[in-house]
């Protein structure tokens, strides 16, 4: 008890709390822009922050780290761009309540609701760390195999339209994610002897030209501002209200991501589409989702921040970072002497309490700075497009650029926003591509690592309860949308049935 | 809906030609490496071809209701308009104008121009709305990157710089 009085009283120390806020409020900003993200200015920040007070540097890192997994929504909503690879699945909702005119709306879900999620990550990982991580090392390559195949099945199966349609687009990402080097045996494959391509397509890239710049091309049709309302409407209490009103979807989506987080390697992106998905395919109107719905920016939000807490249990347990911002947080982390592993507790309980309260106070602390200037962010919607435009290219660009400093990503960027334009047009769904260039690594090195490791055997993809838990998500996740739509189907039968009548 | 059914066809085959490219150049590659992507191709190729008989059936039906017995043409709202598809070619080159000119002049004099050129071209005719949106934009995306998160950002070839 004395020590976490201590640490308290640390914690709120003026200095602290100055670096701590400013750590947020460049995170936000570092999250806004596409292509920076959590684990670049984390990264910037471990130099900076090297010659400050341990406790400071840990508030500093804890705060940018929170505050640009949240930033991203903000562009995701405002300019249908994620700020990080976190935020796509924020893109499907916020953007059209954003051309509803209810940006105001649409921020306030997004950060209560990252908030919600990061408190509940962060809960789990306090109360429950020392437990959980005894599951994150019953993962082995068949289980992160059909992890990833869930995550396909997930959202191939939710998706609006034809299936066959999403089935193909799901391939297509899949093959994606095959070009390049071969992780397990090294070879170069489908790089069309450039080197460009020996690294394959970062999904980002994907991301940016299948967002900002499909975007782009379809303002072209269109004049006016962002808002086809011409006007914001809405208060962002509203948009509070709303996401305390879906707390359900709240909390699911909150399981889901810390779940993803504390399975290393899976990613942020794919939690937070999976969540989306699993929203989707469990709410009563799911037709309604892709057109500015309340639960989607729910789901995908609080989603991606509870896999802050998650992503964390794994990395002070273990030493084996959940994801590539956790990844750079352990640098941070060891830079200021926290050893992770089991006696974490023991040597290092004064700075691990910091830790713990830094987290927990970092996602209030955006939710404020979030609210303090949703007023002026949402005003962008109110910019006229002719203006927009130009600015949301720039911006693709630079983001394009400052992943690998390579000139030829904003080219790609082009090329992809020219596809994926295409493929709206066509009615072709790009969450199924997206996710198949996503999980695409992540399949094909767990396949290949399991099938080294039972000599070729396809035994192990069933022979632990991990997989059998999976497997049976994977036969939910393919049915029970079925049902439920079929459920919504009835009742809206029923309540079409019914209207004649009373008239 | 006959020139979307078209460019549905037109797609499918470039999708299509995109496998078959990918499955003749496993050849010659370890087993290992590519037992996976065929799979997948192998399967994704099938599921296409599906979807490119589907839409070749479409368009047969689609050819034998204009061509019925009344003979006439329903008025249909083309897929992509003339106007529409040069505005697209046009900003397309206006991206590859902004690579070029980074290439040559560097990040932020290329980002001003031709983001005030695109504007000028999207139909924004007031010079100073032009010039003092892109402006303080650009300015502050490259403080933001290059000063901020210490992003290099190219300088151009013709000031010395080099990529």
């Amino acid at each position: 008890m004395d020590m976490v009085i201590s640490a308290i009283s640390d914690v709120f120390l003026p200095l602290n709390i100055l670096w701590f806020l400013g750590g947020t409020a460049l995170g936000i900003v570092a999250g806004v822009l596409p292509g920076v993200g959590a684990s670049l200015t984390m990264a910037l920040l471990i130099p900076i922050t090297f010659y400050l007070d341990k406790t400071t540097g840990l508030m500093t890192l804890v705060s940018a780290w929170a505050g640009a997994v949240y930033g991203g929504s903000i562009s995701s909503i405002l300019i249908n761009t994620p700020g990080t690879g976190a935020n796509v699945a924020t893109c499907f909702d916020g953007f059209p309540m954003a051309r509803n005119g209810k940006a105001k709306v649409a921020l306030g879900i997004s950060a209560t609701s990252s908030m919600i999620g990061g408190l509940f990550g962060i809960t789990v990982l306090i109360l429950f760390s020392p437990y959980i991580s005894k599951i994150s090392v019953m993962f082995g390559a068949a289980e992160y195999f059909l992890l990833a195949i869930f995550g396909l099945t997930v959202t191939s199966s939710t998706i609006k339209g034809s299936t066959l349609k999403g089935l193909i687009s799901s391939g297509v990402g899949l093959m994606i994610s095959f070009i390049g080097y071969d992780i397990i045996t090294g070879t170069k494959r489908y790089t069309f002897h450039t080197m460009y391509l020996e690294d394959g397509i970062d999904f980002l890239i994907v991301v940016i030209g299948f967002f900002a710049v499909t975007q782009l091309f379809s303002f072209l049709s269109e004049q006016g501002s962002i808002s086809q309302a011409g006007k914001i409407e809405g208060k962002i209490s509203e948009g509070i209200k709303l996401t305390f009103k879906h707390i359900k979807v709240a909390l699911t989506s909150s399981i889901i991501g810390t779940i993803f987080g504390f399975a290393p390697g899976v990613g942020t992106t794919a939690a937070s589409l999976v969540a989306y998905s699993a929203a989707e395919g469990g709410s009563d109107h799911p037709e309604d989702f892709g057109k500015g719905i309340p639960e989607g920016i729910v789901a995908a939000e609080a989603s991606n921040n509870a896999v802050q807490g998650g992503a964390l249990i794994p990395t002070l347990t273990l030493g084996i970072p959940g994801n590539s911002d956790s990844a750079v947080f352990l640098a941070g982390l060891m830079m200021y002497g926290i050893n992770p592993g089991r006696n974490l507790y023991e040597t290092n309980s004064h700075l691990l309490y910091v830790l713990f309260i830094a987290l927990l106070l970092a996602q209030v602390a955006f939710w404020i700075v979030g609210m303090l200037f949703t007023p002026i962010f949402a005003k962008i919607t109110l910019v006229p497009i002719k203006i927009l435009l130009p600015i949301i290219w720039i911006v693709a660009c630079l983001g394009a650029f400052a992943l690998n400093n390579e000139f030829i990503d904003c080219i790609v960027i082009i090329i992809m926003g020219v596809i994926g334009y295409l493929m709206k047009k066509l009615d072709y769904p790009t969450v199924p591509l997206l996710m198949g260039v996503i999980l695409g690594h992540l399949a094909e090195k767990n396949f290949a690592r399991a099938m080294m490791i039972s000599d070729n055997s396809l035994i192990c993809f069933v022979d632990s309860p991990i997989c059998w838990v999976i497997w049976i998500l994977i036969a939910l996740s393919i049915i029970l949308p079925r049902m439920l739509s079929k459920r919504s189907e009835r009742k809206r039968a029923l309540r079409a049935a019914k209207e004649p009548e009373e008239e | 809906m006959k020139s979307k059914n078209l460019a549905e066809i037109i797609f499918c085959c470039i999708i299509l030609t995109f496998l078959a490219v990918l499955i003749v150049m496993s050849r010659g590659l370890p087993a290992s490496s590519v037992r996976l992507p065929l799979l997948i191709g192998g399967i994704t190729l099938t599921l296409t071809v599906v979807q490119l008989v589907i839409n070749i059936r479409e368009r047969a039906a689609i050819i034998k209701i204009e061509n019925g017995p009344d003979g006439s043409e329903a008025e249909q709202k083309p897929f992509l308009t003339r106007d529409h598809l040069i505005r697209l070619g046009i900003t397309c080159l206006f991206m590859v104008l902004t690579l070029v000119l980074w290439y040559l002049l560097g990040f932020l004099l290329a980002a001003l121009i031709s983001s005030m050129l695109l504007a000028f071209y999207l139909g924004e005719h007031r010079w100073y709305v032009v010039v003092l949106s892109c402006g303080i934009s650009v300015l502050a995306l490259y403080f933001l990157f290059s000063e901020l998160l210490s992003v290099p950002l190219p300088k151009g070839i013709l000031f010395g710089g080099y990529w």
